[in-house]
């Protein structure tokens, strides 16, 4: 590959976090029958909808304006896209959005939607909103052993994408258990400067680890957006001095967070 | 004749890439082709598309391409300059040399992001311009290093 970079990048990308806080029993789960079902309940859906636009309020009022703003994995309502298009053209940043499960040909996707205002990055108006969707190719055990309670399989995306983010550097993506995938970091490896993990994650303290890992094999910084249920989104950035490594994380259960953070861009 | 000709390879392509061989049905009214050449993006809409292959579909069912034609066809005298505000726009294809350049220069750049590691199965990585997905229509025109 001819290394020739004649962008002059930007010293920081500003990403906001927005952690939505969602019970899976009371997303998916039916308790007078005591069945699991897709897509997520109602009472699930208006309380996400309500919890992403009391996020995007609060991020876009942040003093370091976001060129990214990402939320968890399975945060979005499948009836709820046009609303999201609505805030990302009032908020002017890119969104990235974790996908309730849909229900695809083959099976149940886990998808995730890149929305990109028509005038990004800059700060002025947008008109429409151009959106890229991506999926999953490795589905974790919980999420098939639910596909299995609902007598469907997975239908999994074997793509993997490398977003050219212009002066912000490149964006690699996965979602959740995504992140265990070796053969995605090999390639990743020399071409990302920021992977965005977007997951609705149990085992928190395990991705922390990997995160420190991944973000010196890949090196690049390391942003991992869970739901506030469990916890623990994380940015690691690695810098040479070791205090400056930790640049978010946000520990606790059961909350609902919204942060900006800085990160390197350039070298 | 060779404008219909780039215009069914488009389509030809866009069926491809969305494994699906249903075209829009707007397209079977006499004279409506080119009014509703847009609706290709719904079909694609859930299709993973590198972008130097969106920019061949751009070019291929660009309307505003085809605005440009027709306006040197209805103004052909010279009196007076047009402001130049096609800099963002697709590129053009006239002949099918040029296509299959692009065509070309698309695929090289996806088999240099395929690799195989694991029980030999092919991962394909796609490479999208968060640029293009704005207005802009020529993704890599100032980045040449992502060209490769």
């Amino acid at each position: 590959m001819k290394k020739t970079s004649n962008i002059n990048y930007e010293e920081f990308l500003n990403i906001g976090f927005i952690q939505t806080n969602l019970n899976e029993k009371l997303a998916w789960f039916n308790s007078a029958t005591g069945n699991w079902s897709i897509p997520m309940s109602t009472a699930a859906q208006s309380k996400m909808i309500q919890e992403i636009q009391q996020g995007f309020c609060d991020v876009v009022n942040y003093s370091n304006k976001p060129q990214f703003i990402i939320l968890p994995e399975l945060t979005l309502p499948i009836p709820n896209e046009k609303t999201l298009e609505m805030l990302c053209l009032a908020s002017k940043s890119i969104v990235i959005a974790g996908f309730d499960f849909v229900q695809g040909k083959k099976g149940i996707q886990n998808k995730a939607v890149i929305m990109v205002p028509n005038q990004w990055p800059l700060q002025i108006r947008s008109r429409h909103v151009s959106k890229y969707y991506i999926g999953k190719t490795h589905f974790s055990i919980p999420e098939k052993d639910l596909f299995k309670a609902i007598g469907q399989s997975e239908e999994p995306d074997q793509a993997m994408y490398l977003f050219h983010a212009n002066v912000y550097g490149t964006v690699g993506i996965a979602i959740c258990s995504d992140f265990f995938d070796l053969e995605r970091f090999v390639i990743y490896r020399g071409k990302i400067q920021h992977l965005l993990v977007i997951s609705h994650n149990q085992d928190t303290e395990s991705y922390y680890f990997l995160a420190e890992a991944i973000s010196r094999i890949v090196f690049c910084n390391v942003i991992i957006c869970n739901t506030g249920f469990y916890g623990d989104s994380i940015a690691f950035s690695p810098y040479s001095d070791s205090y400056k490594r930790y640049v978010y994380r946000h520990k606790g259960q059961d909350l609902f967070a919204t942060q900006v953070v800085k990160l390197p861009v350039r070298g | 004749m060779i404008e219909s000709t780039i215009l069914g390879i488009g389509a030809l392509l866009a069926c491809l890439l969305s494994r699906d061989f249903g075209l829009p049905a707007y397209w079977n009214t006499d004279g409506h082709q080119r009014a509703w050449l847009n609706l290709i993006y719904t079909k694609l809409k859930t299709s993973h598309i590198s972008s130097l292959t969106k920019q061949l579909l751009d070019s291929i069912f660009s309307k505003r391409n085809k605005e440009t034609d027709l306006l040197n066809l209805f103004f052909p005298e010279k009196e007076y300059e047009f402001f130049e505000d096609t800099l963002i726009d697709p590129p053009k294809i006239i002949t099918l040399k040029n296509l299959s350049d692009f065509i070309v220069a698309s695929q090289k750049v996806l088999k240099s992001y395929r690799l195989n590691i694991q029980d030999n199965l092919p991962r394909q990585l796609i490479p999208v311009s968060l640029k293009q997905l704005t207005q802009q229509y020529q993704p890599y025109k100032d980045e040449e290093d992502q060209q490769h």
